[in-house]
């Protein structure tokens, strides 16, 4: 049974494939179109039709592989509205990807901090909050703010982004730092000039007041301390005596400390620079 | 001293792997050799290479012997092969010997005159330490027969039993390969076998036992294609139709031109030695570090970082490799540039790379601008047109993304380039928010992978990433 001469490229591969499907026990490989296919299956005759098959197969494969054209010109799809807020700079995406690894617990001040010092995400982190929070309304909420009307536009485009939470976000959480559990006794701290809080939380762990049963308490109260007691309670905890046994949790809270000071300093301190996506 | 010059094929037929002609033939301009020479019996020449010293290297054409003052131990080295190649084109004049070809040429002939006199010839080659000034850095292989006239075919290397059984291994998968595609096509693509693993794991490890480990690797990924999409019968049967005519490239490397002979060697699965890939001339440019992307190919997971050149625009790929638990290469910031030594591996596109000396620490790129989509695809053209086999390669496009039915499209006023399927084009969309924005990306055979965004004032690294649980947090 021989093939009537298939005329385009596509055709013909489509013809093959059907072939290929079948098995050549079944259907004969179709004439090859005028043209270098037409040539190879002439200079290199192969007996078999399967191998005739594998042959043109090949063939074709490579010229329509090599012979990549660009498909038609699409139609842009229209972008978000303009958002005049300038885009947070490279070094807080780092920052923010050290936060959701290591401390996330300062992930909630990183977005108000963002929202308040009147710029947007950076575009690069508008898809993992949006992700990561879809199935919490209010932080969900947040990320939207802090990303402005390309949030929006992205949920649009894809809908996986949307919130997921079943009740609605309230509005006063929105702009609010959630509490974090601290004991009564160690509430003073919080307003404590920095000086105090760095003595009485480098302190304790010195002094064995504080052991590991206090390390959720004493992350939340380093998240939540007065920003100036930053750097002088991570140098205090960083003095501590390595020989401790608290020494590890010590290492830890210091290191939770300078984190949330240059989280704080980066999105405070540094000029806003006006930077558009290219 | 004309007659007797040997042919290029004749120096090529002495090259002891592929990868001996890709190092040689940077070597064979007369400007990186001095005191060439030749006469009747002997060719030679000084060659400035990495060291102090240049290598004073002499080949004897009448009994087909090598000697080179190279730390190499490959025989003949890639400086007797360069020497003679550029013999083969005329570009070495008619002189008299300096003393270390003189000396080495004499001891030549007087060991030929006493097994001339004793009629102790013998018919296989040997090694002669007479010339090198090390036997064991600079061996000399010569046949002991007496003085022949000029050599009437090409003259054969030496023999190599591990190398020639090697050969015979893989000529034998390769002819296994296609007679397996053979019958699949011959009892069709509907067949239930195709649809088990154990199919294609079957071949595979045949396909491993008989050194072509990279075709199991490429039937191993072919086994992941079978019903993966309606379209899938078109996919595989492409696949199967390049790996034809790799088991058929395979089997007639020797006919091949050496840069194609290369690339099938290296594409089936041939090992070049990183010390012969260094030994070869380095790229110096500042390389802009333009993506990376991670993928697990059976149990191991494979990163590929894409750099191009800024002066001379070229491409290159550095390869690493973590199996469960190891690390992968981290040197290599997306964004930034590194002023370093690339040696690439033989091959006609030859994309991949080794890493040599870094001239200083890495720096921020500057900003960096894509080409066309028509560009972009006249270039994949091009690589594919020298290496149809080409599972990838890499493009940087300045173009929007942009949706039609139902399919993501890089698109610009040239033309556009469908994304692969499934590939979550998220923050690719967030950062050019239906802008232009210059691209990185890989092409593969069922669209591009976008692997970075050049952003005026920063790169975003979007390749895919390996699993955290599966490499060692570096």
């Amino acid at each position: 049974m021989t093939s009537p001469v298939l005329s385009t490229l596509g055709e013909y591969w489509r013809d093959m494939v059907t072939v290929a499907l079948l098995g050549t026990d079944r259907r004969d490989p179709p004439v090859p179109p005028r043209g270098g296919l037409a040539d190879l299956a002439a200079d290199d005759p192969q007996p078999t039709p399967s191998q005739r098959l594998l042959q043109q197969v090949a063939g074709c494969a490579v010229a329509q592989r090599a012979g990549v054209l660009p498909g038609s010109r699409a139609q842009l799809i229209s972008p978000p509205d303009d958002d005049p807020r300038p885009i947070t700079p490279p070094v807080v995406t780092a920052t923010w990807r050290r936060i959701v690894a290591d401390w996330p617990v300062l992930e909630d001040e990183w977005l108000l901090t963002v929202i308040h010092s009147g710029r947007r995400l950076a575009p690069e982190l508008v898809v993992p909050l949006l992700a990561r929070h879809r199935t919490d309304a209010t932080r969900h909420a947040r990320a939207l703010v802090a990303a402005g009307p390309l949030g929006t536009w992205m949920i649009e485009w894809s809908p996986r982004l949307a919130c997921t939470a079943k009740s609605r976000p309230v509005m006063e959480a929105i702009g609010e730092l959630p509490e974090l559990a601290i004991m009564p006794d160690l509430l003073p701290v919080l307003s404590a000039s920095p000086k105090q809080a760095a003595r009485t939380i480098a302190g304790g762990l010195s002094s064995g007041v504080f052991g590991i049963s206090h390390r959720a308490v004493l992350i939340n109260l380093v998240a939540r301390v007065q920003p100036a007691s930053l750097p002088e309670l991570g140098e205090a905890i960083g003095r501590i005596d390595p020989s401790q046994p608290t020494i590890g949790l010590a290492f830890a809270l210091a290191d939770l400390a300078r984190l949330r000071d240059q989280m704080l300093t980066e999105l405070l301190a540094e000029p806003l620079i006006e930077t558009e996506p290219a | 001293m004309t007659t007797g010059r040997w042919q290029v094929e004749q120096v090529l037929a002495l090259a002891p792997r592929p990868s001996s002609v890709a190092a040689a033939q940077p070597l064979a301009l007369p400007a990186r050799w001095t005191s060439t020479g030749c006469d009747s019996r002997a060719v030679w020449g000084r060659c400035v290479g990495t060291s102090a010293e240049p290598y004073e290297c002499a080949v004897d054409h009448v009994e087909v012997a090598f000697r080179c003052s190279c730390p190499s131990r490959i025989v003949p080295c890639k400086h007797a092969l360069a020497l003679l190649l550029l013999w083969s084109h005329g570009q070495v004049p008619e002189a008299s010997p300096p003393p270390f070809a003189a000396t080495w040429i004499a001891k030549r002939r007087a060991i030929a005159d006493t097994h001339r006199d004793s009629e102790a010839a013998t018919t296989g080659p040997n090694v002669d330490a007479a010339g090198g000034n090390d036997p064991a850095a600079s061996p000399v292989v010569a046949s002991a027969a007496p003085l022949p006239p000029l050599p009437p075919v090409l003259p054969f290397p030496a023999p190599n039993k591990t190398r020639d059984e090697r050969i015979a291994r893989m000529a034998a998968g390769l002819a296994e390969l296609d007679r397996w595609l053979d019958d699949r096509l011959r009892t069709g693509l509907a067949d239930p076998s195709l649809a088990s693993y154990k199919t294609w794991d079957g071949l595979a490890a045949r396909l491993i036992d008989a050194q072509v480990g990279g075709l199991a690797n490429r039937v191993r990924r072919l086994a992941g294609l079978v019903g993966a999409h309606p379209d899938w019968h078109s996919q595989v049967l492409a696949e199967l139709g390049v790996l034809h005519l790799l088991a058929t490239s395979g089997r007639h490397l020797q006919t091949l031109p050496p840069p194609l002979a290369d690339s099938v060697a290296v594409t089936i699965g041939w090992q070049v030695r990183q010390a012969d890939v260094l030994a070869g001339v380095p790229l110096t440019d500042h390389w802009i570090v333009m993506g990376r992307s991670d993928t697990r190919e059976d149990r191991i997971e494979v990163r590929r970082v894409w750099l191009r050149g800024s002066a001379t625009r070229e491409w290159a790929m550095v390869l690493s490799f973590a199996a469960y638990q190891q690390s992968l290469d981290i040197s290599f910031d997306v964004g930034s540039q590194v002023h370093a030594d690339l040696f690439r591996y033989p091959g006609a596109v030859a994309l991949r790379v080794l890493v040599g000396p870094r001239h200083g620490d890495a720096q921020p790129a500057p900003p960096i601008s894509g080409s066309s989509v028509a560009e972009a695809c006249e270039e994949i053209g091009t690589a594919l047109t020298s290496e149809p086999w080409l599972e990838r390669y890499p493009l940087c496009v300045g173009a929007a993304l942009t949706r039609v039915g139902g399919r993501w499209l890089l698109t610009d006023s040239t033309g556009s380039l469908p994304l692969v399927d499934g590939v979550i084009a998220g923050t690719l969309l967030a950062c050019s928010a239906g802008r232009p924005a210059t691209v990185m990306a890989e092409w593969t055979p069922a669209g591009v992978v976008p692997l970075a965004i050049h952003l005026a004032d920063r790169v975003v690294d979007i390749g895919p990433v390996a699993e955290s649980s599966f490499v060692k947090a570096s």
